[in-house]
């Protein structure tokens, strides 16, 4: 204890360089912690915001579009398809549900999603209060939703038109609250249910009073496809089956077949040398916390000859002499690695925040045994070989120049 | 002093003492007992400090025996060597040498950590009081002036309980009063912990407070 008391007073009088070699360790820390943390946490995020969806069918166009908008709900649709054709396309031994979903609504940001009671199977969601609908123009909100709007069974509200806050009211179609669902921890806890039928009875009727208004629009033309929808999502029976079935849509003219895993480990795979940058920026500011660290002692060490040989004359061992070195080296890593953990924290917080209103995507870092392994042996590691050589010259230390 | 030298806390015989090779000193055979003061007298560079390094287990004779607490110090392995100096040898330097960046309780203790002995609060207690620096506990070593250094580096030598406390030039910077003090304390204390004394000077004031005197002489 002693000999810790002595290296933290060592620290004490040269708390500049200390502190500088602390401050760039905890950078170095925070980096390779929140970057390491954060790639493993986005996937485990993403996974659990796409629920139980294994299969997503749309147009022909981008699969990780697709899976973006209608998966994770965070883009807006490219185009619409025949849910005639879609079905037909998941209708297979491999698919366990599937549910047409029909966007182009929303209520203060948050989607209305056209669809069929299937989707609760798809995602194993269940209702938590109330009812599913059986009538048009009759909701279901997802939990995060209903909170979050502040609705309850009974309450009615109004859509607007697109997918973003601010857009055309639909406001001669209002909705009633029939059911609220328990939270999945996926996307559709922002989702607002309601019948496929409904979001094209309010389409074909707001189409229209703008042909009876303005002639021809976009919104008129839209609704003038029977059975259209904006995608299908399936859920497998099988694992097996995302070896088939995105390939096997695909193949088809109309239709795109994207599995979020896969594409979510594509889009991983972009954010990969990103990752890697910063954990070796990371790596490269642990090793001049090291280095500073390392001079910083052989300094001392040097103008501590005669404590050093002091120690000596007691009758400390060479080693002792050694673990001033090491205890000041692992004073400096501790320090850096609290601060580099808060730091750590604060980051992943505040990223799981911006995360969470900008995506509804839940962050939610943790860290593995195998990491937490891996950042205090590496520290231990860095602290052994900074302190390494400070010690060494330390050790060989000579009780002769107390006494010249 | 009338003691048994079958009691003696340091015994040495035929030790020379030499310097790159070559013998440099004889040391007359020493026989010290608890409370006893010797004086190691001797000019500058007349080797007492090697002197002091062959007693401490520090740097090896050129031959004879040096015997601590009835350890023969050279027949030990060093890292035995570092153990019985820390546990059983005192050691007080000409400027004190206290470590400044720690309190002078610390550098009490430091003592028993560098002897891997427990470091007792209550020896450090003990110690303080009766050297009269108690007030001194809490203070950084480089807060406190000269004559506290020297009882801080008195107690520091005491801390393990030694059997013997040698002391290398204590008074060369020192002026007749505070020489008087110095040696006054040094004899006290170590009389009271039972240790012996062995004080390597150059400086003729001494002499009155030996209970002993010795010389070092040339090799023959």
């Amino acid at each position: 204890m002693t000999f810790v008391v002595l290296a933290f007073a060592y620290l004490r009088r040269r708390w500049g360089q200390a502190v500088l070699s602390i401050v760039v360790g905890a950078l170095g820390v925070a980096a390779v912690a929140t970057a390491v943390s954060g790639f493993d946490a986005l996937p485990r995020a993403a996974r659990q915001a796409w629920g139980g969806v294994d299969l997503v069918v749309g147009p022909k166009g981008s699969a990780l579009d697709l899976v973006l908008c209608c998966v994770l709900h965070l883009s807006e649709p490219r185009g619409l398809v025949s849910v005639k054709a879609a079905m037909e396309a998941v209708h297979n031994p491999m698919i366990r549900t599937a549910a047409p979903i029909a966007l182009g609504d929303n209520v203060k940001g948050w989607r209305i999603m056209g669809t069929t009671p299937a989707i609760l199977d798809v995602y194993r969601a269940a209702i938590a209060s109330g009812r599913i609908w059986n009538g048009k123009l009759e909701a279901v909100l997802g939990a995060g939703a209903a909170r979050d709007l502040g609705l309850k069974i009974g309450d009615s509200f109004v859509g607007a038109h697109g997918l973003a806050a601010g857009g055309e009211l639909h406001d001669k179609f209002p909705y009633k609250v029939v059911g609220i669902l328990r939270p999945t921890g996926s996307a559709l806890d922002r989702i607002i249910l309601t019948d496929i039928e409904t979001v094209r009875y309010v389409h074909v009727e707001q189409a229209k009073a703008e042909i009876a208004e303005h002639g021809s629009t976009d919104e008129a033309a839209a609704a003038r496809l029977p059975d259209a929808a904006t995608a299908v999502v399936a859920a497998y029976r099988v694992p097996t089956a995302a070896a088939f079935m995105p390939r096997r849509i695909d193949a088809t003219e109309t239709l795109t077949g994207a599995g979020p895993s896969i594409e979510i480990a594509r889009l991983m795979g972009y954010f990969r040398p990103l990752t890697q940058a910063v954990t070796a920026l990371g790596m490269l500011l642990v090793a001049i916390a090291a280095l500073g660290a390392t001079v910083g002692l052989l300094a001392t060490m040097n103008a501590r000859t005669r404590d050093l040989a002091l120690l000596r004359a007691l009758g400390a061992s060479r080693a002792k002499l050694g673990l001033v070195a090491f205890a000041e080296a692992g004073l400096i890593a501790m320090a850096a690695l609290v601060l580099g953990g808060a730091l750590t924290f604060g980051l992943l917080t505040l990223a799981d925040d911006l995360l969470a209103d900008a995506t509804g995507m839940l962050l939610r870092p943790t860290f593995t045994v195998d990491q937490l392994a891996w950042l205090l042996g590496g520290t231990l590691f860095v602290t052994v070989v900074a302190a390494a050589f400070p010690a060494l010259r330390a050790m060989h230390t000579r009780i002769e120049e107390l006494l010249r | 002093m009338q003691s048994d030298p079958a009691d003696a806390v340091l015994k040495t015989s035929g030790v020379v003492l030499g310097r790159d090779g070559r013998p440099l000193a004889a040391l007359p055979d020493l026989r010290i007992v608890p409370g006893q003061m010797v004086v190691l007298l001797g000019a500058s560079g007349s080797g007492k400090t090697t002197a002091l390094m062959a007693l401490a287990g520090i740097r090896a004779p050129m031959a004879g025996e040096v015997v601590v607490d009835g350890t023969s110090v050279w027949t030990l392995s060093p890292a035995a060597r570092d153990r019985l100096r820390g546990r059983r040898i005192g050691l007080v330097f000409q400027s004190f040498h206290l470590i400044d960046a720690v309190s002078v309780a610390t550098n009490l203790t430091m003592a028993a950590h560098c002897a891997g002995l427990p470091a007792k609060a209550s020896r450090v207690e003990h110690l303080l009081e009766s050297l009269h620096i108690a007030e001194l506990r809490t203070k950084r070593a480089d807060r406190i002036s000269h004559g506290q250094a020297q009882r801080v580096a008195v107690a520091r030598a005491l801390f393990n309980k030694p059997a013997v406390v040698l002391a290398d030039e204590p008074t060369s910077a020192l002026d007749d009063a505070s020489t008087g003090r110095l040696l006054a304390l040094l004899k006290e204390s170590t009389k009271a912990e039972g240790a012996g004394l062995l004080v390597a000077t150059h400086d003729r004031r001494v002499i009155d407070a030996a209970d002993r005197l010795v010389e070092l002489r040339l090799p023959s």
